[in-house]
């Protein structure tokens, strides 16, 4: 049984209309535990569409998302919360910190949500914050810190609840190639630890770090290879 | 995700966005302050002046009258036309003092002491009562009897703590023995300035029975007297049927006369702070409706904002339920508090402004404040939990979108 399972998905806005937009138009997929997969395609190919489906941040219009063998499209709000705190770390490109928040209180918060106790939290959050590199800064507030500094709190509270899934929509595009590669390096070391990591990107050099491409065209898969294959094509 | 969760995460919501907070809690506070003092601030006006026409006695009626050639004194005739009016009528009194008396007892002599010349039923009329010894009697008043009664001003200048009763002071020289004494209408009351005057004024008398007033004064006429009716409709007969008796002895060629109350004013300046209270508490709701808007504005400025924030939440794994009850513990307490706060400062308000404006002790209207708060706690409520429960239905992408 594949980890992610999506069968025929469609996403379509403003249905029947003249304005209709298929932002996935009859996707078919699975990844494996343990993967790391590389989401590439041009600006409004449907990429973020596609990993906003499989994060559970949004649904369907049509078609099929099991998840460890769970159909997703069945799920409650309440038990699509649940999955998401769970299951699913997401890292977004605009990294979507609470401001009035500190980094600490950032990254406990999905803790809190799944109803972690006050030590389990704290043991937890720092765990997360040190993987990340920003142990002296768990008392900062997001506007103190730079863009780079910012994403990583967002990874650490994306791997706090250590799901078994990272996923990651242009972690790297609103940031510099410096910090790039300090986050890419990160989520390199998730994946080695087990995780399975899905990241979209359009800079084919971090694509090339995955160990496979999933190319999207108009909301539709034209290409999804192993990397050397796809470094082949190259 | 449980209510202690929900609390926690409420409170670090409130501490966090500090300005917000604040603002929420100040269109409150002043809504429901407004509404306090200004409502309580008439309503204690209004309950004041009753106190004091309370005080002075209701259903009095004042007569006057003057004659322009000398006419034989109609005192005695008045005062038993009163008798007749038995009906409507509980007392008369001639309303008539001698100013200037040089009162003394031994050594001690009360300035600006007032002798009034009263009947047996100038208690009854002036709503003084007896503190001890008796009242004038209708003998008194037959024989012109050297008695008097003092009032509790002029008791305490010329005997301090030493029993009154049966003492003879001496009036302009000529000897009263003193058979009662008033309890003090206007005691004088801490901290408040007019009371010693009202003090001095009104517990500075000594009555006398008015026929003695030819020891004094023989030339004096007595032209004023105040009845006392024994209710609403009574003073209104009584006026009407005093009035006919006047009439039949003096016109309009020989003199005038006047026959009124103060219920007619009393009344009449109820309905004018009834009317400024109805006024004042209009714009003190109009005070709480702005107020009510401004947490609606900064509630509603602030809904993309918070849309967002439950985007986030929702995105990391909140429920809805905890979301909804984060925003209705937030809400909650910061419209409590500002309800609570309001209160305190629409009391300390009223109290303040009382005495600086009335010089009155007022007490705030707690069932309006109650009122006032309710109100506001409920557009606190309301619009603060709105973006919540709007926000928390979308799917956690369509919050995120919010602009
Ligand atoms: N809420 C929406 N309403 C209408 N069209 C949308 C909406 N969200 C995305 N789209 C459209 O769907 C398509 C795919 O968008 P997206 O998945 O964000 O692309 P990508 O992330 O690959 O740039 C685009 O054409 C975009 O304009
Ligand atoms: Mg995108």
């Amino acid at each position: 049984m594949s980890l992610i399972d999506v069968k025929n998905v469609y996403k379509i806005y403003n249905e029947d209309m003249d304005c209709e937009v298929r932002a996935l138009n009859g996707v078919t997929m699975t990844i494996n535990e343990g993967e790391f997969v590389a989401i590439v395609g041009a600006s409004g190919s449907g990429k973020s569409t596609l990993m906003n489906v499989l994060g559970c941040l949004d649904v369907p219009t049509y078609g099929d998302y099991f998840l460890q063998g769970e159909d997703i499209t069945e799920l409650t709000d309440k038990e699509l919360s649940r999955v998401r705190n769970k299951q699913i770390g997401f890292i977004f490109q605009g990294f979507n910190l609470i401001s009035e928040l500190t980094a600490f209180e950032n990254v406990e918060l999905p803790l809190i949500y799944r109803g972690n106790r006050t030590a389990e939290r704290t043991r937890l959050a720092r765990e997360a914050l040190d993987r990340v590199g920003l142990t002296d800064r768990i008392n900062h507030y997001p506007a103190e810190m730079s863009g780079g500094q910012q994403q990583r709190v967002a990874i650490a509270r994306a791997i706090a609840p250590k799901p078994p899934i990272i996923m990651a929509d242009e972690p790297t595009g609103n940031l510099d190639s410096k910090t790039s590669a300090d986050v890419m390096q990160l989520l390199r070391s998730l994946h080695e630890s087990g995780s399975t990591v899905i990241l979209i990107t359009h800079d084919p050099a971090i694509a090339a770090t995955a160990d496979r491409t999933v190319r999207l065209l108009d909301g539709k898969i034209v290409e999804d290879s192993a990397n050397r294959e796809y470094e082949a094509v190259l | 995700m449980n209510l202690r969760q929900s609390f926690r995460i409420a409170f670090k919501s409130i501490g966090a966005k500090k300005g917000r907070s604040f603002l929420t809690m100040l269109g409150i506070i002043i809504g429901v302050a407004a509404v306090i003092i200004l409502v309580s601030l008439v309503q204690g006006y209004r309950d004041n002046m009753m106190a004091y026409w309370a005080k002075q006695g209701q259903n009095i009626i004042n007569i006057y009258y003057s004659t322009w050639y000398q006419s034989k004194n109609i005192t005695q005739d008045l005062y038993d036309y009163c008798l007749q009016l038995d009906e409507y009528i509980d007392g008369v009194t001639p309303s008539a003092s001698l100013w200037g008396m040089n009162v003394k007892y031994g050594t001690k002599t009360l300035m600006d002491g007032q002798v009034f010349l009263g009947s047996d039923q100038y208690s009854i009329c002036t709503n003084m009562k007896l503190a001890s010894g008796r009242d004038l009697s209708y003998i008194d008043v037959k024989n012109a009897n050297r008695v008097c009664i003092l009032g509790d001003y002029a008791r305490e200048n010329l005997f301090n703590y030493a029993n009154p009763i049966g003492k003879r002071i001496l009036i302009n020289g000529e000897p009263f023995t003193v058979v009662g004494v008033y309890k003090a209408l206007y005691p004088i009351e801490e901290g408040k300035e007019e009371s010693v005057w009202m003090h001095q004024y009104y517990d500075g008398q000594i009555v006398i029975p008015y026929t003695a007033k030819r020891l004094l004064q023989p030339s004096m006429e007595i032209t004023a007297f105040t009845v006392k009716a024994k209710d609403k409709d009574s003073t209104t007969k009584a006026i009407s049927y005093l009035g006919n008796w006047f009439s039949t002895r003096i016109t309009p060629e020989n003199g005038y006369y006047d026959v009124s109350s103060a219920n007619t004013y009393i009344e009449s300046s109820n309905e004018e702070t009834r009317m400024l209270q109805i006024v004042l508490g209009g714009i003190a709701g109009i005070a709480l409706m702005v107020g009510g808007i401004g947490i609606m504005n900064i509630m509603l400025v602030t809904v993309s904002e918070r849309t967002r924030e439950i985007g986030i939440r929702k995105a990391i794994g909140a429920e809805r339920r905890a979301i909804v009850s984060q925003f209705l513990i937030e809400s909650s307490v910061l419209s409590f508090l500002g309800g609570l706060i309001g209160i305190a400062v629409g009391a300390l308000g009223t109290v303040v402004l009382g005495k600086v404006i009335f010089d009155l002790t007022l007490y705030p209207s707690m069932v309006i404040g109650a009122g006032a708060a309710g109100i506001s706690v409920f557009i606190g409520i309301i619009f603060g939990a709105y973006p919540a429960v709007r926000a928390s239905g979308l799917q956690p992408v369509e919050a995120l979108r919010a602009e």
